[in-house]
């Protein structure tokens, strides 16, 4: 009997086992296209309009100091992740 | 009624050296790195272990921490990699892919991540990550007011920035923001070099010294320095804003070489380029921090951040510019950013005053005697007990002049990648062969890398060049006697030094001194307690498995003393299943 659940169980197991492998290609699969439109659809219309306008923004930089604007000064701000 | 403590927990993780710290009323009572637990070398998971350690440290739960802070915030970061895929476009897809995954899965849910694993509902705080680094190395140090620089690979926006402190404020003024980085700039060559990416930049820079700084045109090519302290690198020869890789092929033809694997012999080339890189960086460095005294003169400076732990940078600030006493936290890289974010909640937004005491890098578990015996003996492990502190230091400095390698592990463990003499190997510097023989028989690592030396702070200036105390191991400083320490001097007889106080760390001043009055030589090796690929050890069972698994002649584990002599080391390794760590 005891033998018998045991081989039960280790046929789920290796179900599951198949199960999961199955699954993360799938998702890796799935997570490709869905990327991959994202990157197409968004990130490329953002990136056509940001080339053409660096086309007008380009000069000789003499320096690359930038203000830091990131200094907090209460909890508040400081519970924020932006 | 007593005022009940207050308690911050400061967080690092999902980028590199994930790490914990906690403060009592300010005071930093426990902080270590998770890949101490978890034996996986800059673990970047969830410091769940190095959590429970600060708690346990506390004898508190997590429902007693009043504040958490995470050392950087994480939308800021992920605008950066959206803003970067833009800009780069139509190049980034494959990166795009890579990054998303992980953002998507895990780092955008980081607060749900965090409070479903603390089991907690309060809010977290997020602390920007170069004010991370900048409190980490302020707030720790012994001045009042001072200038603070951060200089790292990249955090949200920002490469590097400066600012200063004062009390219990703290402020940056200026940044440099990506892709322009210094951090990036010598990670690129890392990889080039053949290198692990952010874990053997080190090696680049131990490697520096062998070679001649003949590429720095070449490199120049790479950087523009201006004369207000910033810096500009020419993104044409580097791919890291849209690949998987930190070069592209414009930079291998500037150098007319192939990128180096890592099985590959190191060639006159490869030591030629990293003394380039070395000398390009210092210059770099210096440029910033000079500019740094210009924008805002002081007498002190702070540096922290991952290019802090440039140790041969950092030996030519006193001497290059007008500063007069240098800051640098042992922890400057990802880890220090969880001590960071604590202190910078503690002091500068709940505004409490700052301590100027030496803060100590001794932070992490330590191990009773009673637990050490109990292990010895259920496994039978013959050993020697030593009940007075001098006598263990004069018999483990007889060990020394015998030649004998030793494992030393004794209190708390390290904060930070260096150790400090309490999870250190130990040999004598006399002998010039034991470079090699701690390298490949014990530590079985590159044979170039060179060995750091502990010395008596009494006898700093007889044995080298330098200005200040170096008690972290982070400044480098030409030997005065090569000779008498060939071991500990690198080929260019520099050596990154560790000045030992009384005060840091009696036990260990005791052992230099004992070996001082036998030899006459107050020097000696010091490395880190581990082999190529393993984190330093962290418990008396990790410290007995290097034991076993190394050449080492010696295992000092509190107060005991084990050698391999007295112990068959065969019968002993069949109780332990020895790990092996992948060569980084």
């Amino acid at each position: 009997m005891t033998q018998k659940k045991t081989v039960k169980k280790s046929a789920w197991q290796k179900f599951k086992a198949g199960w999961m492998t199955f699954a993360e290609k799938l998702g890796f699969i799935n997570s490709t296209v869905l990327l991959t439109v994202i990157f197409i659809g968004f990130i490329s219309i953002y990136g056509i309009f940001y080339k053409l306008f660096s086309l007008f923004k380009r000069q000789k930089k003499t320096s690359t100091w930038e203000k830091f604007s990131l200094n907090q000064n209460s909890i508040e701000e400081l519970k924020r992740q932006f | 009624m007593p005022q009940s403590s207050h308690y911050i927990l400061g967080l690092s993780c999902f980028y590199h050296d994930s790490a914990a710290c906690l403060l009592k009323d300010g005071e930093i009572i426990a902080a270590a790195s998770e890949e101490r637990f978890t034996r996986k070398k800059h673990d970047e998971n969830f410091p769940e272990k190095a959590i429970n350690f600060c708690l346990q440290q506390a004898n508190i739960t997590i429902k007693d921490v009043d504040h958490i802070c995470f050392y950087e915030k994480p939308i800021l970061k992920f605008e950066r990699l959206l803003m970067t895929y833009i800009r780069s476009w139509p190049r980034g897809l494959k990166s795009f892919l890579a990054s998303m995954r992980t953002w998507l899965g895990q780092k955008l849910w980081l607060e749900h991540i965090i409070k479903k694993k603390l089991q907690i509902k309060k809010p977290i705080h997020y602390c920007p990550h170069h004010l991370s680094h900048a409190a980490s190395a302020f707030y720790t140090s012994p001045f009042p007011e001072a200038n603070v620089i951060t200089i790292d690979g990249v955090g949200e926006w920002t490469t590097t920035a400066l600012g200063n402190g004062k009390n219990h404020q703290l402020e940056l003024s200026k940044e440099i923001k990506f892709p322009h980085s210094l951090g990036l700039l010598y990670t690129a060559f890392t990889y080039y070099l053949g290198f692990k990416v952010n874990s053997g930049e080190y090696k680049v820079m131990g490697l520096a010294p062998y070679g001649q700084p003949k590429y720095c045109d070449k490199i120049q090519e790479l950087i523009t320095l201006f004369d207000d302290g910033s810096f500009q690198l020419n993104m044409k020869y580097f791919a890291y804003e849209y690949d998987l890789r930190m070069i592209n092929k414009k930079f291998i033809k500037l150098f007319e070489k192939p990128v180096r694997q890592p099985k590959d012999p190191l060639t006159q080339f490869h030591k030629d380029i990293a003394a380039s890189l070395q000398k390009v960086t210092e210059t770099a460095i210096l440029n910033l921090i000079k500019a740094s005294h210009r924008h805002q003169p002081a007498t002190n400076l702070c540096l922290s951040g991952g290019v802090a732990l440039n140790c041969v940078a950092n030996g030519k600030i006193l001497k290059e510019t007008p500063y007069q006493k240098l800051y640098i936290f042992p922890a400057a890289g990802d880890a220090g950013g969880a001590v960071g974010a604590a202190l910078y909640l503690h002091h500068h937004i709940l505004k409490n005053p700052k301590s100027n005491k030496h803060t100590s890098p001794y932070l992490g578990p330590e191990y009773s005697n009673q637990e050490i015996q109990n292990f010895l003996d259920t496994h039978k492990i013959k050993y020697q007990e030593f009940t007075k502190t001098p006598e263990l230091a004069k018999e483990i400095a007889q060990h020394l002049n015998h030649n004998k390698v030793i494992g030393l592990f004794q209190g708390r463990m390290e904060f930070g990648p260096r150790a400090l003499g309490n999870r250190s190997i130990i040999a004598d510097p006399r002998q010039k062969e034991n470079w090699q023989r701690v390298n490949l028989k014990i530590k079985f690592r590159e044979s170039f890398r060179p060995f750091a030396p502990s010395i008596l702070h009494e006898k700093l200036t007889e044995f080298y060049d330098i200005e200040t105390e170096s008690p972290y191991m982070l400044l480098t400083a030409p030997t005065k006697k090569p000779q008498d320490i060939p071991a500990t001097t690198h080929v260019d007889k520099s050596a990154r030094i560790q000045s030992v106080t009384k005060k840091q760390n009696p036990t260990y001043h005791q052992i230099i001194s004992a070996f001082n009055e036998l030899t006459g030589c107050p020097v000696i090796i010091n490395t880190s307690f581990n082999v190529r690929g393993e984190p330093i050890v962290c418990s008396y069972e990790d410290a007995f498995k290097c034991f076993l698994r190394t050449d080492m002649d010696v295992l000092v584990l509190n107060n005991f003393i084990i050698t391999k002599e007295q112990n068959a080391k065969e019968k002993i390794k069949e109780n332990f299943i020895l790990e092996e760590f992948a060569a980084d």
